[in-house]
């Protein structure tokens, strides 16, 4: 746990044009949690973790990563902070025209000053822990959604961030593999101590992996707790994405 | 039934008429309610009790009516439903959508333009900046960057684009020796047609070929792989290391750009001269005289010239191609769009380019 959080979001509005999609946004993650954000499709879970990664920069407030804003510093620093993260974006975002293999070492070669010999090592060992390391000179063309999925979760954490983002990474996923994925989110937990944070809808994600959940609705945090705590909540918002139910429209909300 | 199809309850019976329907068609509704319509009552109850089922399709269709209806004063009242008619009725949900937003006049319209515009010079411009201290940092021996990447680029814009430069330019020589030399014979100074070959193709001609073909075949596809990369999230995966797209993309292209425009059009100021050489030993049988003048004439200043054009050629082609690639949107017609617009905006830069040296150049001799 340090003193300032690894992510601190402070009053953050943000969304795509003149419009907000969230507003009021108060979020801090600590080091060592899970924590996983849900809501309804288009309730802005995904642009939230956009804002975080830097992708999409707030209309109002400041986001904090490491203790430091992501937005208010120069175009190298925030480099600097950003080589401390990993993301696994939904659709894998494998680059097309690298192997797997290149895939898993580009942040090596590209962050770090280390040989290529133990870029190379490190990305195997990354790849066999999620059990793809049969496929290094495959084109990220050329192997299944779920493989993809693994590699790119691999390429995310071969440096041992200690942030990682994943936007729904068990979407699309076949039971065994999002087990892996999960098992994979839960070493990185325990034994990196790093900090995981999770877009998803898969209710028993958030069931098995999350320390701490955040509920998205209405255009800002709905509700904040243990998935147990939420699960026995009276709101009708979080009733219903607990109990997979359609979710009724909340005055002001999406 | 659902109350809001339902007219002001106030209005009397003698307001009102009855339509019966056994069926809905959904193509011809509208057309059998209009005869009934006309005689503009205030109530138009429709009786639906012959009616046994009715889908999404024949609910869409009565809603359109009523909503068409009730535009033009008259209410509608469904009733006599079935059960099971009543229950599809009242199943459906009944679309909540948002208010269209108000559609700009064109004084809004010219102004939201001008600042897209506006914001997008200075995002090109932020863009070039990046490259050259992309650039100065690769050439400085910054570990990260990749000059295989140049060499890769190199590949393919240089060495598979050779034949067609030489074909093309080849072809130009022999077409312009041809044309003047007919011309040129009616006054008796063919002799000076090859002379007006060879510094026309260094001068102008060489440089502007290479930049067609660069601007028709590497500017669209350097645009189409960034904006796929863009759309399939692989941009976002370098900003997110905190590597710079710009950088780690845009400046190995630049640089292979660089040297390639300026080697093929050299290459092409030969082709094409060789080209005019061909047509001139064909029809002048004192053609060796017309070589010795053109080499004479030619100087360096007329390849250094050419080579300065087709260096600003290759980064006009590269950075507006780079830009129309990684701000190309994420829809499906995007990847076409950027390519489009990358060969169009290199054409378009290439000539204004061209203008401005030619003119700076002809006034400073």
């Amino acid at each position: 746990m340090t003193a300032s959080g690894l992510v601190e979001l402070r009053d953050v509005a943000v969304g795509y044009a003149e419009s907000p999609v969230l507003t009021g946004i108060d979020l801090r993650i600590d080091a060592g949690e899970i924590v996983c954000i849900i809501g309804a499709s288009g309730s802005g879970k995904s642009t939230l973790l956009r804002a975080m990664v830097g992708l999409l920069e707030p209309a109002a407030g400041a986001v904090h990563l490491f203790g430091q804003d992501l937005y208010a510093m120069r175009r190298r620093s925030r480099g600097r902070v950003l080589s401390r993260v990993g993301v696994l974006f939904q659709n894998d975002a494998l680059f097309s025209s690298m192997s797997v293999l290149d895939n898993v070492m580009f942040p090596g070669r590209k962050l770090t000053d280390l040989p290529d010999e133990v870029i190379h090592e490190l990305a195997l060992i990354e790849l066999a822990r999620l059990g793809v390391d049969a496929l290094p000179e495959r084109m990220p063309q050329e192997i299944s959604g779920g493989q993809a999925k693994r590699v790119a979760l691999a390429r995310a954490n071969v440096l041992a961030p200690e942030l990682i983002f994943c936007d729904e990474p068990t979407a699309s996923l076949d039971p065994i593999n999002a087990a892996v994925l999960g098992r994979e989110l839960m070493r990185l937990r325990d034994d990196q101590g790093s900090a995981v944070v999770l877009v998803t809808h898969n209710m028993e994600v958030v069931r098995t992996l999350s320390d701490r959940t955040v509920v998205i609705a209405a255009g800002g945090i709905r509700a904040a707790g243990t998935a147990s705590a939420l699960e026995r909540s009276e709101d009708p918002q979080v009733k219903a994405l607990f109990r997979m139910e359609p979710v009724p429209r909340a005055p002001g909300g999406e | 039934m659902a109350g809001c199809w339902s007219g002001p309850p106030s209005l009397s019976d003698w307001h009102a008429m009855d339509v019966r329907l056994d069926a809905i068609r959904p193509r011809s509704l509208l057309q059998e309610l209009a005869a009934p319509a006309r005689t503009r009552p205030a109530v138009l109850r429709i009786d639906l009790s012959a009616l046994h089922d009715i889908d999404s399709t024949g609910v869409a269709a009565l809603r359109a009516a009523s909503r068409r209806l009730s535009r033009s004063g008259i209410a509608v009242e469904l009733h006599g439903a079935s059960p099971e008619v009543a229950r599809v009725l009242a199943d459906t949900p009944e679309p909540n959508p948002p208010e269209l937003p108000r559609e700009p006049g064109a004084l809004e319209r010219v102004g939201r333009a001008t600042l897209a515009a506006w914001r997008g010079l200075l995002t090109l411009a932020d863009m070039t900046l990046e490259a050259m201290q992309g650039a100065v940092a690769a050439v400085m021996g910054r570990r990260t960057f990749s000059w295989r990447d140049v060499a890769e680029q190199l590949e393919l814009m240089g060495a598979d684009a050779l034949p067609i430069a030489a074909t093309m330019s080849f072809l130009l020589g022999l077409v312009l020796d041809f044309q003047t030399w007919v011309q040129m014979h009616h006054y008796g100074t063919e002799s000076v047609v090859l002379e007006f070959v060879g510094i026309g193709m260094a001068r102008g001609f060489a440089p502007f070929i290479v930049a067609i073909l660069l601007a028709s075949r590497t500017a669209p596809a350097i645009a189409a792989e960034l904006s796929t990369m863009e759309m399939r999230q692989e941009n976002d995966v370098l900003r997110v290391m905190g590597i710079s797209p710009v950088r780690h993309l845009v400046v190995p292209r630049l640089f292979a750009i660089t040297l390639v425009a300026p080697a093929l059009s050299l290459i092409a100021t030969t082709s094409g001269i060789l080209g005019g050489l061909l047509v001139t030993v064909w029809l002048d049988p004192h053609w060796m005289s017309a070589l010795e003048t053109m080499l004479r004439e030619m100087t360096l200043s007329d390849l250094w010239l050419g080579t300065v054009k087709s260096v600003l050629f290759g980064w006009v082609i590269g950075l507006a191609s780079a830009f129309t690639g990684l701000h190309s949107g994420y829809g499906a017609l995007s990847i076409g769009i950027a390519a489009t617009r990358a060969a169009v905006a290199s054409i378009f830069f290439v000539m204004i380019v061209d203008s401005i040296v030619t003119t700076l150049w002809t006034l400073a001799q």
